[in-house]
């Protein structure tokens, strides 16, 4: 009895929640050790490695993504090249390797301000919708696991409700943007 | 579905690229003619890109849940103090 249990949690567990926790004992060791030796703290090594984390797990959902070092080898450059560019480091402190050069952080991970503000509030004033963009853009669901998941009778109307989203976020958006007194003209 | 939504729809098959090229064309003129399907289509953009900074918002959540976990799990004592010693 216990081990089904187990096994249905396990099953419950979302992708992203087991490769995290595999590469967290595998990879946060080597991050921490080269924070620390940079001059960091655990704080600074924490909030690097997650971010590698981050990064690394977007790049392997690509499926054309192929490594030639190791999975920890890898979040280790990541957090090099975040490490250098959090704390606005020098390149030549850091020693890259040619593997740990090759690697690059995509381009809009640190957001604007603007972009910033508007996720925060889209977080409150739009969660639903957001979380349903964010189930079909990214944690590929079906839209039939979507319907199921969030209570809709069928696929069209989970698809009708995906649209639904994307203006009603659009227009927050619109609104953020333009302001109202230009918006009403 | 209402011509709003069919207007949202044909503006993320384009912008995946998912139109035929006769249908390409027809939105293309579709979006010459119309200056607001066309300020639509930079909003939405806006859109997957809020998207993505909140998935990766939320994914930075979950890692910090399985950090919380293996640094209170008694079990993982030796894994905890290995990382301790590097910051004393």
């Amino acid at each position: 009895m216990e081990v089904l249990e187990a096994t249905i949690i396990n099953q419950d567990k979302k992708e992203s929640e087991k490769v995290f926790e595999e590469l967290y004992e595998l990879a946060f060791p080597l991050v921490a050790k080269f924070v620390s030796k940079m001059g960091g703290g655990l704080e600074d090594a924490k909030d690097v490695f997650q971010d590698a984390l981050v990064i690394f797990y977007e790049k392997i959902a690509n499926s054309q993504f192929v490594i030639s070092i190791s999975q920890e080898a890898y979040i280790l450059g990541i957090s090099k090249h975040l490490w250098l560019r959090k704390f606005n480091k020098d390149y030549k402190s850091v020693s890259l390797d040619d593997e740990e050069k090759e690697i690059s952080i995509p381009p809009d991970y640190f957001p604007d301000s603007n972009s910033l503000q508007l996720m925060q509030f889209l977080e409150q004033a739009g969660k639903k919708c957001m979380d349903l963009l964010r189930a079909f853009y990214y944690e590929k669901h079906s839209m039939k696991s979507i319907a199921q998941l969030l209570g809709y009778s069928t696929e069209r109307s989970a698809t009708v409700q995906k649209y639904k989203c994307l203006e009603k976020i659009r227009d927050i958006i619109k609104q953020k943007s333009i302001g109202y007194e230009d918006f009403a003209e | 579905m209402r011509t709003s939504l069919n207007d949202v729809r044909q503006t993320e098959q384009y912008l995946n690229g998912q139109l035929t090229p006769e249908e390409v064309l027809v939105f293309e003129a579709k979006l010459l003619t119309n200056p607001i399907l066309k300020l639509n289509m930079l909003f939405q953009k806006k859109v997957y890109l809020i998207v993505a900074m909140y998935h990766r918002k939320k994914l930075k959540e979950e890692a910090e849940v399985v950090h919380q976990r293996l640094f209170n799990d008694t079990n993982k004592k030796d894994f905890q103090q290995n990382i301790y010693s590097l910051f004393k």
